[in-house]
């Protein structure tokens, strides 16, 4: 019976039941929208992670050769197992072609390549594992359509790679390994191995990559396999790659930028949630008496809380639906924004799983928002029948605590979609202080205008004032939706702006033109003079040491299981960054990129005749908080065989914007004076022509040096920011919509309830001009003020943003926020005028009317 | 002072058309006051709605104080309603976000009265309840409500009044002294007064009583114990 009763009950209350539907649905459909392209995602990458790979799972030394141990372990391990294998060798390097050069990343690879997946070549076609390949019979390479385009290259062209020249065999024009997007600066060239050695690009200290490539039977476990060899492989610098792993490691870039997508779609969850519990509590206020009677005939008040909770559970449930409909329609847009920042076409889909999380949040999130209201039923006395009454609340304790779930559920949301404990419960103060700060602001601005009101001349002001000042709850959470959704706006070009103005043009300083890797230490007089010769100066040249971390306060760092999956961001980088190998260089002075936050600075070169005295080390601010180490803390490392213990005396922040060379690890000099070293160097800004000939006559002369062109990195960087600005301001465009909904949600159901109020004014006088005047009044009010605190919340927040998070100078941008006030209270007024109009048009004789 | 002629109101309803108002004559004087009586769905609320130009009769005319009121556009019918005419509901309605000075005060200021403030303070005393002056409608009783409703219909200064069962909302004894202050107030300022009602015996306090049935007003000839 009380299912019947609620089905029928929300069809009965068309309009309220369509405005709830709508305002939960538009408040899910952003986490939606987002879940199906993160799983459609994680999907497609699944299916090719062996093409990706080109392996079922792989071996990898970085910076050196495997050894022969090494090789006899895995072999060991694998021989029993293994279909087929095949290795690489792969090394950034430089190539010239004419007057023209550029930074590619070149593969080195055996005649099976690839295990899995194919090449697709312009001129040969499909290249598989076991098609015939040029590249053998020749000393010739295949390059990426890019490189061709830039350097102005074709099939039959000679290139010249290292020391050694090769003939453009073919061009690459799909190549399904190829995890390079957006994110990377190098397109690839494949050459055969054996002819590496030939460019003399493997010296002492380069940096290039040592791969083996295994193809297994379906049956075989890659987990046991990959824990089988992790367990017998302890180094760090080798690292055993499953091809799910290699997938996830492609996903990471977008996933982080989708989960903090999701603490907006977040921002637009609560908003609708303000909305529909407005909405729930004036549809509640009108069924006082039938509550009431309801009681009288004897149904128990937990039976008519249950009836409610019910409409309320069909209702999101309902609301889910449209959710999933929402998003579906945004769905081809997918690979038109995700084209430039992913190798692969992503096409959304609405899976099993996606239909069950949106039925939950729907369902669960309308009961929680309005259960605080629903939950006054159980107050409410038959008596109300022949008096006035409204529902009564409970207990200040009593009513706060029956919102503690709803606080629950967007703390574990945040966390969820930050994936990260620290960010989801700032984001979650942050955004609770937010929403109180601004309940405040709309309480005190609008008591003071409601004082302000006997002096205002213009009647229809001082009608739209008063309304605004007496009807506080309305008018706080309109106020709300509406600088929220403001703020969210404005926030996103401002901290845009921040960025781009300090990748740009950072504060005091000008971008370098290039940046050279892989200098030896014999190259570094003979550069310095080429340099010299073409009009500039090499600056901040570094010495580059390779080492690895093998302690922290003496505790022994050893090779976490692969079966860890960490949880949290903070695991993941964590982990990340105690396995990796590190770069490490040796100075005294900071750099003016520099700023000492903690500590004091190195006193001097270390004095190997105070052996009780450990080296100094300085770290930089991120990689100390991620390593967990501070000022007084000692690290030990392995310096290419040799174990140096030192103490952390200082934590510094380097601003990365400029551009100079620079290291998480820093070392006092005397050191590592002795250590296996190349450096690392930049040369200041040039014209266009004198870089390309500078470029140019480095490739001739140094052809194992690196060199990159900061300005096209740069050029690279923005696109993807920009990119990635437009996708976080579409989402906040939508918090907004949402924000706009709950408004017009609120002038619906406000106009309605004034419908007598409205005829009283004709009845009495007003125009219907004069009273669409106070009713736009009204809503300009509150709209104007609201996104004008909104706006000034933004300015505050990127503030924040600029001076502590990123720690760049602030930006302070007009027009924008000027566009996105106006904006906003352009379209509230006309939501006002739209629901006016229809009450104006309502034949005022109704008020007269008894039957 | 007011004179109908041929008064026809006619609704469609679906695909028929219902009358409720045929050929109705009314003539009344200055300063004389009217009780309709009528069944509910006789038209009552329809005749109240057309005589305060709420509402186009489909034949017909209206004249008051020699203006024929459904010539006049929606603006001049605004004005003219709010300088002649005043109006009690049953339902008081008052704007719940006005205190009861600010009531009294509206139809002064939406006419930019520049004596608003004293007009409607001398109002509030008449109706004993200044001290009730910064009190929003939600405080007060019904009988203090209908007070303030009568102050703000008569704070114009009326030519008309017209009364929608004034007292069918409140308990007997507030609601003959809520009557007793509108027939007074009608007597001091000589308005014109059109009351319906239920009430025989209320009806009957008028210099006139008459009957709507069948779309048209009759003298009322049954006894005062008689209920509508």
């Amino acid at each position: 019976m009380l299912t019947r009763l609620a089905l029928r009950e929300i069809l009965n209350n068309r309009k309220f039941s369509i405005l709830f539907i709508l305002n939960i649905a538009l408040g899910i459909s952003g986490f939606i929208f987002l879940d199906a392209f993160k799983q459609t995602l994680q999907e497609k990458l699944s299916e090719g992670s062996k093409n990706i790979l080109t392996a079922d799972i792989s071996i990898e030394a970085k910076n050196r050769f495997i050894t022969q141990p090494e090789l006899k372990t895995i072999e060991k391990i694998l021989a029993k197992h293994e279909e087929a294998s095949a290795s690489q060798l792969s090394a950034f390097s430089m190539i010239a072609h004419g007057t023209k050069s550029k930074l590619v990343y070149l593969i080195g690879i055996t005649d099976n390549h690839p295990l899995y997946g194919s090449l697709k070549l312009k001129k040969s076609g499909s290249i598989l594992g076991t098609s015939e390949k040029a590249i053998f019979s020749t000393q010739s390479a295949w390059i990426n359509q890019e490189i061709a385009v830039q350097l102005e290259v074709g099939i039959g062209d000679q290139i010249k790679i290292g020391e050694s020249t090769f003939t453009v065999d073919d061009i690459i024009t799909d190549d399904s390994s190829n995890t390079a997007s957006a994110f990377a600066f190098a397109p690839r060239i494949y050459i055969n191995q054996a002819h590496i050695k030939q460019t003399n690009l493997l010296q002492p200290g380069s940096r290039f990559n040592d791969i083996r490539l295994y193809k297994v039977p379906p049956s075989v476990s890659i987990e046991t396999l990959e824990s089988e060899l992790n367990s017998n492989l302890p180094d760090t610098t080798l690292r055993i790659i499953t091809h799910k792993k290699a997938s996830q490691n492609l996903n990471r870039s977008l996933t982080y930028l989708n989960d903090y997508l999701g603490l907006i779609a977040l921002i637009a969850l609560f908003l609708s949630a303000v909305g529909s519990t407005y909405l729930f509590r004036s549809y509640l206020a009108s069924k006082i008496h039938e509550i009431a009677t309801l009681l009288s005939l004897g149904v128990q008040p937990t039976q008519v809380l249950y009836l409610y909770l019910l409409q309320l559970f069909f209702l999101g449930s309902t609301a889910s639906i449209v959710s999933l409909m929402i998003s579906y329609v945004f769905f081809p847009l997918v690979p038109y924004i995700s084209s430039d920042l992913l190798p692969i076409t992503v096409q959304p889909t609405l899976s099993g799983s996606i239909f069950v999380v949106a039925l939950g949040i729907g369902s669960l999130t309308s009961i929680l928002v309005c259960l605080p209201e629903a939950i006054k039923i159980t107050n409410l006395k038959p008596a109300v029948l022949f008096q006035e009454q409204s529902l009564k609340t409970h207990k200040p304790v009593k009513q706060f605590l029956l919102y503690l779930p709803l606080v629950a559920l967007l703390f574990l949301l945040a966390i969820y979609e930050s994936q990260s404990i620290q960010i989801g419960s700032l984001f979650s103060v942050i955004f609770i202080l937010a929403t109180v700060v601004l309940t405040l602001v709309s309480w005190v601005i609008f008591k003071a205008l409601g004082s302000y009101t006997p002096y205002i001349k213009s009647l229809q002001l001082k009608l739209a004032i008063r309304q605004l000042a007496r009807n506080k709850l309305s008018t706080a959470t309109g106020f709300l939706a509406v600088s929220l959704g403001s703020l969210m706006v404005c926030l996103v070009p401002q901290l845009y702006s921040t960025i781009i103005s300090e990748v740009t043009t950072p504060k005091g300083t000008s971008i370098p033109s290039l940046f050279l890797v892989d200098i030896q230490d014999d190259q570094l007089s003979d550069l310095k003079e080429s340099v010299k010769a073409a009009g500039t100066e090499l600056e901040y040249i570094s010495p580059l040491i390779r080492a690895r971390l093998t302690q922290i306060n003496n505790e022994r760092l050893v090779k976490e299981s692969n079966d860890t999956t960490p949880i949290t961001r903070e695991d993941q980088r964590r982990k990340w960054v105690r396995t990796r190998p590190q770069n490490i260089t040796s100075r005294l002075d900071l750099r003016s990129s520099e700023t000492l936050l903690s500590g004091r600075p190195f006193t001097s070169s270390y004095d190997w005749n105070t052996p009780d005295k450990l080296p100094e080390i300085s770290l930089e601010m991120r990689f100390a908080h991620r390593l967990g180490v501070k000022v007084g803390d000692t690290i030990g490392f392995d310096v290419q065989g040799v174990e140096i213990t030192g103490e952390v005396v200082n934590i510094r922040q380097v601003r990365w914007t400029t551009f100079q060379p620079n290291f998480f690890i820093l070392f006092q000099p005397g050191v590592l004076d002795d250590a296996p070293k190349t450096y690392l160097a930049s040369i200041p800004d040039l014209d266009t022509e004198t870089q390309l000939n500078l470029q140019r006559q480095l490739v001739e002369n140094f052809s194992n040096i690196s060199i990159v062109d900061i300005k096209q990195t740069v050029k690279q960087i923005l696109i993807i920011l920009d990119k990635m600005s437009w996708i976080i301001a579409i989402m906040a465009i939508f918090a907004l919509l949402v924000g706009l909904l709950v408004l017009y949600s609120i002038a619906y159901h406000q106009i309605q309830e004034r419908r007598w109020d409205i005829s009283l004014l004709k009845i009495l006088g007003g125009s219907f001009t004069d009273i669409r005047r106070t009713i736009i009044l009204e809503f300009l009010t509150l709209s104007l003020l609201a996104a004008i605190s909104g706006a000034t919340l933004s300015y505050v927040a990127s503030y924040g943003f600029a001076t502590f998070v990123f720690r760049t100078p602030w930006e302070f941008i007009v027009v924008e926020p000027l566009v996105v006030v106006v904006g906003v209270v352009s379209l509230s007024v006309m939501i006002a005028a739209l629901i006016s109009q229809k009450t104006l048009n309502t034949a005022t004789r109704a008020i007269l009317s008894q039957d | 002072m007011l004179e109908i002629n041929n008064l026809s109101k006619t609704y469609r309803q679906g695909s028929s058309d219902i009358n409720v108002l045929s050929d109705l004559e009314l003539l009344v004087e200055p300063g004389e006051s009217v009780a309709i009586l009528g069944q509910s769905g006789s038209g009552k609320s329809t005749l109240l709605s057309l005589v305060a130009g709420l509402d186009q009769p489909s034949s017909g005319s209206i004249v008051m104080n020699h203006q024929n009121i459904e010539q006049l556009s929606e603006k001049k019918l605004s004005e003219f309603r709010a300088k002649n005419l005043g109006i009690v509901f049953q339902q008081f309605h008052l704007m719940s976000n006005l205190t009861a000075l600010e009531n009294i005060r509206l139809p002064l200021e939406i006419f930019k009265d520049p004596k608003a403030q004293e007009k409607a303070s001398r109002a509030i005393e008449q109706v004993g309840l200044k001290h009730r002056a910064n009190h929003f409608p939600s405080e007060l009783s019904g009988g203090e409500k209908q007070r303030i409703a009568i102050a703000r219909a008569f704070v114009v200064e009326p030519k008309i009044l017209l009364a929608d069962e004034p007292s069918g909302n409140l308990d007997q004894d507030t609601g003959d002294k809520i009557m007793e202050l509108i027939f007074e107030i009608c007597r001091t300022n000589q308005t014109t007064f059109i009351l319906v009602t239920h009430n025989i015996s209320l009806a009957a306090r008028c210099n006139r009583v008459l009957v709507l049935e069948h779309g048209r007003l009759n003298p009322y000839t049954g006894k005062t114990s008689d209920a509508y």
